[in-house]
């Protein structure tokens, strides 16, 4: 199932940075990881990778690193920053407060709840 | 983390750019090899990628039409992913696919880089952005204002000029003076001015009665006998009668105009383009007449004397014309001199005139412009604002109305802000074009016709209550309070400038008829105590022995609204008020011109405004004899 363009707005720079609190990353890995840790439900394109990418950079939510892969080509690295990390946690905290409204409504059951820590 | 050291990496080539670090270091080399037009392809070759891709690619940054360092920076990090992606299997076509929208891609990456541009690029760019879209909105702004502006044009409802030209039309033709005094102007032969000063030293103190000087002075009479004799023709008529657009002028304009020898206003014209041709010649006219009764006087000519007195004093009646404040000034100028004179040969020849003649000159000093303090009327400088703003200002139905692109013409033909502009202004830019320019802008800022009249009729009967009565009532002008508070910002200023510009000077004005109300009441002392003298044959102890045989009542020193002061002083009358230093100094004469002046020239007890020139003190305002200034001959001018 794919998530609606506004609804991935909201998640997408979350779920980023959720990917780069356990070390740092490049592109291609990123769009793996979001596609097959969400089941799908998280992919998205380069089109869309790459620019929100820049933002968290601009934003200095992400520091951007080039070293050489294993073939000696350059690749860019994404790390989380001090700054990136407060707002993970501060994100995660009003995702959950999110889920939970929404589970007290019936929206969502209590167990996939927990899902988003 | 350390800085990267590959060639082309984008963070050094931003902090490059940063102007806190601004240095030729390796990203400044890596910048100039990254300007290259190939540099984007140079990237792509290490990626060894399907052409598809490197298109692909290619077509991507080149759409960010981000800087060529920056699409370079862009261009690796998508090779890199791709060639990740085919490293794992995936197909061209599969990663193309999943790639998404390139327009849309291109559009995000490129709001995204520029995002992480430096804070000096940011801010001028979105500064730069800002200032467009600002200028967008004033543009838009002044436009509207525009539109509104050059839409819009005044309603003339009342036609004062009309009105004041009619009003001379029902002078019966008999009754009018004017005819004689242009034929006089016509005849007259006037004196060079540089010469005129040492004939008769301006009325002041003559050469000695055997000096070369005389001649000239009767040579100057005989010249000008005819124009004298109409002069007395024309005083002798109630009324003055000019009436304007008269065909019978053209030949005195045509001589005294030399632009356009018409005196009807054009049409659109308000009432202070309304020329006064005659009114200078008047005093041309009074000059003669002064001369003549000096000269007479010379040669004891009690009657000839006396004649030129009287007619003096028509003149000043008549140059009041219809009453503008300028008419006023000049016919106290006219009146002036007809009191000098008469004080002077009061003074120096007490026996020339007889006592006929002497009362008889006592009543037309007294009954002129309707005797009691003397005031210009303002009437015409209410209808002259009035008759400005009903030309300059729109009409929506009520009165009320803004500024229009004719009144904005008036505006800059009376001296108003944009000529000034234009003048001083070192562009070739002509006034016309800062006229519509500016002008919806001004009409913006300056207030509309009911605030601009409202605020003008409201300082004009203020000046009218403040200075109506004497000197010594009076007080620091609130009217020239208001001015002041009018120039202190811009935006009073702009708003009430029709204010500002052509409210006249009114406590001047009112001034110069208290000095001239003091003068002629000193006058009239002294004619009152001659006559006593010559009755009596001493002269009286104190001035109430005057009343009311020869004049109604003591008149008041204005200044300080005692009665006004009379000492005899070697067996001579002197009457004076103590003038502006509010002190009796007993009748004392100022030694030269400048302190003559101040003692008369009215300030306040307590006034403030010039603490570097206090109140002079230890002179009187001499009214009679009176301050003359003291002949000098032509080279000792300096």
């Amino acid at each position: 199932m794919r998530v609606e363009r506004e609804l991935m707005r909201g998640a997408g720079p979350v779920a980023v940075l959720k990917l780069l609190e356990s070390g740092e990353k490049y592109g291609y890995e990123l769009v793996e990881a979001l596609d097959h840790q969400s089941a799908g439900v998280l992919a998205m394109g380069q089109s869309t990778l790459y620019p929100m990418l820049y933002n968290l950079e601009a934003q200095g939510l992400v520091k951007a690193t080039w070293r050489d892969s294993d073939a000696g080509r350059g690749r860019k690295y994404y790390a989380l920053t001090g700054k990136g990390k407060k707002r993970l946690a501060a994100d995660v905290a009003q995702w959950k407060s999110v889920v939970t409204a929404l589970a007290s409504l019936g929206v969502l059951s209590p167990q996939k709840s927990g899902a988003v820590s | 983390m350390t800085e990267p050291q590959r060639d082309g990496e984008p963070r050094s080539f931003r902090l490059a750019r940063d102007a806190r670090s601004f240095r030729f270091d390796a990203g400044f080399w890596s910048r100039l090899r990254q300007s290259k037009p190939s540099a984007v392809q140079d990237t792509l070759v290490s990626f060894e990628l399907p052409d598809e891709l490197n298109t692909f690619v290619k077509t991507i940054v080149s759409s960010t039409r981000l800087w060529r360092s920056e699409q370079v920076d862009v261009a690796k990090e998508l090779a890199g992913h791709f060639r990740d992606g085919l490293d794992s299997g995936a197909s061209t076509e599969h990663l193309i696919k999943r790639f998404g929208d390139v327009t849309q891609a291109a559009k995000m990456i490129r709001q995204a880089r520029k995002r992480c541009r430096p804070l000096y690029w940011q801010v001028g760019h979105y500064g730069f952005r800002a200032a467009l879209i600002l200028f967008g909105v004033v543009l838009l702004f002044y436009s509207a204002l525009a539109i509104r502006y050059f839409t819009s044009s005044p309603t003339v409802t009342r036609l004062y000029f009309d009105e004041i030209n009619s009003a001379a039309k029902e002078i019966p033709e008999a009754d009018r003076a004017w005819p004689f005094y242009r034929e006089a102007i016509l005849l007259l032969q006037q004196i060079p001015e540089d010469e005129e000063r040492h004939w008769w030293n301006n009325g002041e103190a003559p050469p000695a009665i055997d000096a070369p000087q005389w001649h000239d002075l009767e040579t100057h009479i005989d010249a000008n006998r005819d124009a004298i004799a109409m002069i007395h023709k024309g005083a002798k008529y109630p009324h003055m009668g000019y009436v304007y657009g008269d065909p019978e002028n053209l030949k005195f304009l045509d001589q005294k105009l030399s632009v356009d020898s018409t005196d009807l206003p054009k049409p659109g014209q308000t009432m202070f383009h309304i020329l006064l041709p005659q009114t200078q010649e008047m005093r041309s006219l009074a000059r003669l007449l002064q001369a003549d009764s000096l000269l007479a006087a010379a040669r004891g000519e009690g009657e000839r004397t006396s004649n030129d007195l009287q007619s003096m004093i028509s003149l000043a009646s008549h140059a009041r014309g219809n009453g503008f404040i300028i008419e006023d000034l000049v016919a106290y100028a006219i009146f002036s001199i007809a009191m000098a004179r008469t004080t002077d040969i009061l003074y120096e020849q007490p026996d020339l005139l007889s006592s006929e003649q002497l009362v008889d000159l006592a009543h037309r000093f007294s009954s002129f412009a309707g005797g009691g303090a003397l005031r210009p009327p303002m009437r015409l400088e209410r209808w002259a604002f009035d008759d400005f703003l009903q030309r300059s200002f729109s009409d929506d139905g009520t009165g009320d109305g803004r500024l229009t692109p004719e009144g904005h013409r008036l505006l800059d033909e009376l001296g108003g802000p944009v000529r000034k502009l234009s003048d001083q202004s070192a562009t070739p830019i002509s006034s016309d074009t800062l006229t519509t320019v500016l002008g919806p802008g001004l009409m913006a800022f300056v207030g509309t016709r009911n605030e601009n009249y409202d605020l003008a009729m409201k300082l004009f009967d203020r000046s009218v209550a403040e200075s109506s009565d004497p000197y010594y009532t009076w007080k620091e002008s609130s009217v020239d309070d208001e001015l002041r508070r009018l120039n202190q910002s811009l935006m009073t200023k702009m708003r009430y400038l029709p204010v500002r510009l052509f409210l006249p000077a009114m406590q001047q004005a009112a001034a110069a008829g208290e000095r001239v109300s003091q003068t002629r009441d000193g006058l009239l002392t002294a004619i009152a105590l001659e006559l006593f003298h010559r009755r009596e044959g001493k002269w009286p102890d104190t001035l109430n022995e005057l009343v009311p045989r020869y004049i109604p009542e003591v008149p008041l020193d204005r200044v300080v609204g005692e009665p006004i002061q009379y000492i005899v002083r070697d067996d001579r009358p002197v009457v004076y008020s103590v003038g502006m230093d509010r002190q009796n100094d007993g009748g004392r004469m100022p030694p030269d011109h400048e302190q003559w002046v101040e003692t008369f020239t009215w300030r306040s007890v307590d006034d403030t405004s010039k603490p570097k020139r206090p109140i002079r003190e230890g002179y009187d305002w001499m009214l009679f004899p009176r301050y003359r200034e003291p002949y000098k001959e032509p080279n000792s001018e300096e």
